[in-house]
């Protein structure tokens, strides 16, 4: 197999790559294209890289950052239309987006994402975790708990502070979750589905989002409950005994694809 | 009407670690969620990878391989 061949079954990847930090397919092109172009003239770039696959990503940044310094305009959150490239991802400033999108979604390791972006591997990893600030920051939210075992509402709020989000409330049964939201709207609510009081989580969180809307992540012993009853959507489940890393990614995964646009901080 | 979970703050309440920050000082999505959400990412972007490349990328993989022909010529 050529190089070039090799090649063609990176570019479908490199394309994703760069829909994701460019915000459109149409701007993302532009600059696969202009990447394409970069090695035709100069093949031997291939070579230069511990790998094809890194040497047409490292291309790419290099156009990009060239590109980007001289017109702003391809990569504004006005671009967004075509499809939803979530607000989060634009929001993000460039070498922690390129850091995360390379290793996260494109599973470049901190080695090649490093080599790619013209960096060091440890330069790599500060960027990813400013990446991770960012995207927290960004997505940091008011969260009402609906649970009535005051075990499991503790370890909701470790989980859910220690993501950098605030408690709004915890409310027991169904009554308190309406007065909780009298009181303050939430961002996120995370519910057990069966009360304390006999009441029910799940009618709780219906009748919730008559008025708000925002995501639900539905943490409970019986998910059969959730799955027959009128559930709103879209919903997450969490099936007790739920692992503490899940629920930070389900949380997470909620706000980071289900953040309004109107919601952005300007 | 908030739970008063104070009352039963005991040091034998079983605080669970998360490894979702790599400093647990500064909030943030850590290494693991972050890979959910970027394999979500690729969810979310898999038509790309099925669709047909657009003709302009195979004319240039096309020359591109000219290119290297005639470099090792």
């Amino acid at each position: 197999m050529s190089t070039a061949q090799t090649l063609a079954t990176y570019v479908p990847y490199l394309r994703r790559y760069a829909r994701a930090l460019c915000g459109t397919q149409t701007a993302g092109d532009a600059y696969v294209a202009a990447t394409l172009e970069t090695l035709v003239a100069a093949p031997e770039t291939l070579s230069s890289a511990s790998s094809p696959k890194v040497a047409l990503y490292k291309t790419f940044t290099n156009v990009w950052n060239t590109i980007a310094a001289n017109s702003h305009e391809v990569e504004g959150p006005g671009n967004t239309t075509l499809q939803n490239t979530p607000p989060t991802l634009d929001v993000m400033t460039p070498l922690p987006r390129q850091a995360f999108l390379l290793t996260s979604m494109e599973g470049f390791s901190h080695a090649d994402a490093g080599e790619i972006l013209g960096l060091s591997t440890q330069d790599v990893a500060t960027l990813v975790a400013e990446a991770g600030r960012e995207m927290g920051q960004h997505i940091a939210t008011d969260v009402l708990i609906i649970e009535d075992e005051p075990l499991i509402a503790i370890d909701l709020e470790n989980v859910v502070e220690t993501l950098g989000h605030r408690i709004t409330n915890v409310a027991r049964t169904h009554k308190e979750a309406l007065e909780a939201v009298k009181l303050q709207k939430p961002g996120l609510i995370l519910a057990d589905i069966q009360l304390a009081d006999g009441s029910s989580g799940l009618d709780a969180v219906n009748d919730l989002l008559t008025e708000l809307n925002v995501p639900v992540i539905f943490i409970t012993a019986y998910p059969e409950r959730l799955l027959t009853g009128e559930r709103p959507e879209p919903a997450f489940l969490l099936t007790k005994p739920y692992n503490p890393t899940m629920l930070s990614a389900v949380i997470s995964q909620a706000l980071f694809f289900e953040k309004k646009a109107g919601k952005m901080a300007a | 009407m908030s739970t008063p979970i104070d009352t039963l703050l005991t040091p034998a309440s079983p605080v669970q670690e998360t490894d979702v920050s790599d400093d647990a000082t500064t909030p943030g999505l850590g290494a693991d969620v972050q890979k959910h959400i970027g394999n979500l990412l690729k969810v979310s972007f898999q038509d790309l990878l099925t669709e047909p490349v657009p003709d302009r990328f195979s004319q240039l993989l096309e020359q591109l391989e000219q290119a290297e022909k005639s470099k090792v010529k």
